[in-house]
């Protein structure tokens, strides 16, 4: 597991730990994905996403905001993993879950109310 | 040559090496043998008295005791001490003679005064001894030759080679102290026969802080003879204090038994030292050692000694400063041709910064870095990114001025494996979200000691009620310190915080200059003035972000060939000049469409291919409306946008959600809806920044939306009947806000409706 080195020396507004767990791999967010972080959550994305075609899913159960700037940096890592797999959204709450539901991204995402639900397999 | 310390017990309890620090060396009760001390009351009369005084006078100490002044020294010298007294023009020798059958009656004398407390001081001394009789040209043309000096080290040579032709030692040093108190002899002239000691350093302890004090207030120590027995005073306490008298600034003080034994086992015979002081510091000494017997240096050599010190060492600090400043000018002259290029550089300050070699000249460090907006940037040499977040948080000042360490691991021992690229630091910030830092490696610095100065770690391990001697040995003892980086100087500081200070203002003007951009750009992309059109109602507004960053918000109103109006309102993710250009590029993709003549569906799926291939990584969301002005037809397609709220005399209700994912997904195909307008009847077409706010789900503010809509009446003049919206639901000041009214006729045109003073009306 690695980890962003912000979390134990200064207030992060967002971290990005990764996690292989059942055969996927597992980013967990923490914190508000807005313009301030979206730009880094993008490349630590881009830097650590499985590009042999692994099952990527996200962990936003501990995000409480996402905006355009945000979604866009997921849309980024969707689409890298798009063809060869798939890209699961976990425990979006319900201010998350609007932002994709307007954006239309509700389905192109695969969305599961939690981690667990969405490492079961397909 | 054996020399036994002689035995003297001071005025207070024998010291230890590791209470050193606190012996009271100012009292010491006693002086040395080679002059006399008269201590007496304000009404002359002598209370105490040296115990040699048979000797320098031929007269015993119960004779001297409790008579007046000019009845023991004779009336010249009595007048002497009385006109010092009177002109307050103490500490300066005056030549006289005094009678009687004693040393002192068989030369002239030099007599000085001083107080102490209530005490008039009275010291004697026969004139001669060693060293060169001293004139005033004598002096005028050494401090000539100090001042032709064309270094510091040059000074510092020359100064110890006039002090030794002056004073006639074996060997004069020139000693300097670091700002730990530990001293190194930076010059030195000797004998020819002897060592050198040049080079040499010296533990802390072994000038302990009250000696320090002395020196500063009295700038010259003569030990005429190291193996002298010292002489009481007679009494030794003060009959009217009870205490021993403060020989402070005494010229015959007897000095501590520990520094004698200090010196006896150096192998020195005699020894003199001179304080130098610059701008009222003690910035050294001038240390004379003798090796072959007593050395007495008369009282007129020993103030030309003083002179000459006091002036070398004002020239060396001089120097110094004038080599500092040159040094800073230069660095200034740099900063300022770095500080030209950031402004020339179009990408972002700290980059270009961190790009360019002088960030880290300019300070001297083998590495740099800056962490600002969550990006951490480096130059050169440094260490892991917790390692120097670590340093940044040590060094952080509240004030976010410059703050510098040479020797981290004194701040945090873990940092000694740093050390490596980090074992110095200079620190920029307040605050954890925003540092400067610039780092500078190990220095494998050696450090020749006068002996092994761990009897310092010795004295401390074994406790207070261990007496420690002096050491022995003055052997060479090397020791190699690894984990010090070259010192900060003070000038470096002060660029760093000239460059800190230049580069907020090249943000301050760069954001500015946003600012201005955004106007124009704005004013260029996004029409002033939706046209007018027969039938209908139209008006745009747009609202910047409070940041004064540019928004990817657009609008748009254009004729279609069949005499239809299109009208679009989007938004590209993201802020600033680059998604305020891809803005310009997508609205212009969709007019091209649209006007081609596809349907809103197909337009919006062209439009998000184009995004995917044109401008990857982005994503926009855009609604889009066809209005037939006669029928009150609209044809509405929406991609990944919050939908368009339809007003009718019946109520607000929103179109259906997007047939397709946002601008950039490259995949989906858009639906595209109908919608009857009655006469009178209103769409809305907005950005999230109307119903987007943190914390709040976006279902409960487009709720308020919607009621706020159905509640105003639809008959009001367009720009109040937007204002009345906006004062409902007033959106969010994090990001910029759109929103186009159309309405369809017979509603009066409204056009005159003055500004609302929060808004920047674009109809």
């Amino acid at each position: 597991m690695s980890s962003t080195p912000s979390d134990d020396t200064r207030r992060s507004p967002l971290s990005v730990s990764r996690e292989d767990r059942e055969g996927r791999v597992v980013f967990s967010l923490v914190g508000d994905i807005d313009l301030e972080t979206s730009r880094r959550l993008r490349t630590e994305l881009l830097e650590s996403l499985p590009t042999g075609g692994e099952d990527v899913v996200i962990d936003m159960t501990r995000v409480d905001f996402m905006d355009s700037s945000g979604l866009a940096a997921l849309v980024g890592a969707w689409k890298v993993v798009r063809d060869a797999g798939s890209f699961r959204v976990a425990g979006p709450n319900s201010v998350v879950h609007r932002v994709l539901t307007i954006t239309g991204m509700e389905d192109v995402f695969e969305i599961f109310p939690d981690v667990e639900s969405a490492l079961r397999p397909a | 040559m054996t020399l036994s310390a002689p035995d003297h017990t001071p005025a207070y309890e024998t010291p230890s090496l590791s209470t050193c620090d606190r012996e009271p060396i100012h009292v010491p009760g006693a002086i040395q043998p080679h002059g006399l001390l008269l201590a007496t009351s304000i009404d002359e009369r002598v209370e105490v008295v040296s115990a040699n005084a048979p000797r320098m006078l031929g007269t015993s100490v119960e004779e001297i005791r409790g008579r007046l002044l000019h009845d023991v020294i004779g009336r010249e010298a009595a007048a002497a001490v009385r006109q010092a007294v009177a002109d307050d023009d103490l500490f300066v020798a005056r030549r006289v003679r005094v009678p009687g059958e004693g040393l002192l009656g068989r030369s002239p004398v030099d007599v000085v005064v001083h107080h102490s407390g209530d005490r008039v001081v009275v010291e004697l001394e026969p004139v001669g001894g060693a060293g060169q009789v001293v004139s005033y040209r004598t002096a005028r043309t050494a401090v000539g030759r100090l001042t032709q000096a064309g270094s510091v080290t040059e000074l510092c040579d020359q100064l110890a080679t006039e002090i030794r032709t002056l004073t006639g030692f074996d060997r004069v040093m020139v000693y300097r102290f670091d700002e730990l108190w530990n001293g190194e002899v930076v010059a030195e002239d000797r004998r020819p026969d002897l060592n050198s000691f040049l080079g040499l350093h010296y533990p802390a302890t072994d000038i302990p802080a009250q000696a320090r004090r002395l020196y500063t207030v009295n700038w010259t120590r003569l030990i005429a003879d190291i193996g002298y027995t010292p002489v009481a005073l007679d009494p030794v306490l003060d009959p009217d204090t009870g205490q021993p008298l403060d020989l402070s600034h005494s010229t015959l003080r007897s000095v501590s038994p520990i520094h004698v034994e200090y010196l006896t086992n150096m192998g020195v015979t005699a020894s003199m030292s001179v304080s130098m002081i610059a701008d009222g510091q003690l910035w050294g000494l001038v240390a004379c050692h003798h090796y072959s017997g007593p050395h007495h240096v008369s009282f007129d050599v020993r103030s030309a000694t003083e002179f000459l010190g006091q002036t070398g060492s004002q020239l060396i600090v001089d120097r110094q400063r004038a080599d500092s400043q040159l040094d800073e000018l230069r660095a200034t002259t740099a900063l300022s041709a770095l500080v030209t290029r950031l402004g020339a550089d179009s990408g972002p300050v700290h980059d270009a910064m961190m790009a360019d070699p002088a960030t880290l000249q300019l300070v001297g460090a083998g590495g740099a870095a800056v962490w600002v907006n969550d990006r951490l940037l480096t130059a050169g040499s440094v260490p892991e990114p917790e390692v120097l977040h670590r340093i940044a948080g040590l060094l952080r000042s509240a004030d976010g001025t410059a703050t510098a360490s040479h020797h981290l691991a004194d701040l945090d021992p873990e940092l000694a494996t740093a050390a490596e690229t980090a074992a110095g630091a200079l620190v920029i910030s307040n605050s954890v979200d925003r540092w400067m830092m610039w780092v500078r490696p190990a220095q494998l610095h050696v450090v020749d000691w006068g002996g092994d100065p761990r009897n310092k770690e010795l004295a401390a391990a074994e406790g207070p009620d261990v007496r420690l001697s002096p050491r022995k040995s003055f052997d060479r003892w090397r020791e190699v310190v690894r984990d010090h980086s070259q010192p900060w100087e003070p000038w470096q500081l002060s660029v760093a915080n000239q460059l800190r200070s230049s580069v907020s203002h090249e943000l301050v003007r760069r954001s500015r200059e946003h600012a201005a951009v955004a106007e124009s750009l704005q004013q260029a992309l996004v029409p002033d003035e939706a046209p007018s059109v027969r039938g209908l109602d139209l008006l745009a507004r747009y609202r910047p972000a409070a940041d004064i960053q540019l928004g990817g918000d657009w609008w748009d109103v254009f004729d279609l060939p069949d005499g239809r109006v299109g009208v679009t309102v989007g938004d590209v993710a993201g802020h600033g000049v680059e998604a305020a250009t891809a803005m310009a590029q997508v609205r212009t993709a969709l007019r091209a469409y649209a006007i081609d003549g596809h349907a809103p569906g197909t337009t919006l799926d062209r439009l998000d291919h184009f995004v995917a291939e044109v401008l990857p990584g982005r994503t926009a969301t855009v609604v889009m409306a066809v209005v037939d002005p006669t029928t009150g037809e609209v044809e509405v397609a929406n991609a990944g946008h919050p939908p368009p709220l339809v007003v009718t005399a019946a109520g607000a209700a929103e179109q259906p959600l997007a047939g397709r994912p946002l601008l950039g997904a490259d995949i989906g195909h858009a639906r595209t809806d109908r919608v009857a307008l009655g006469p009178g009847d209103l769409v809305l077409l907005y950005t999230d920044g109307l119903v987007e706010r943190r914390g709040v789900v976006l279902d409960e503010s487009v709720d308020q939306l919607r009621a706020a809509a159905a509640a105003l009446p639809l008959d009001r003049p367009l720009g109040d009947w937007i204002a009345g919206l906006l004062e409902a639901v007033p959106g969010t000041m994090d990001d910029d806000l759109t929103l186009v009214a159309l309405r369809r006729a017979p509603a009066p045109p409204d056009r005159t409706t003055p500004d609302t003073p929060d808004l920047k009306d674009r109809s």
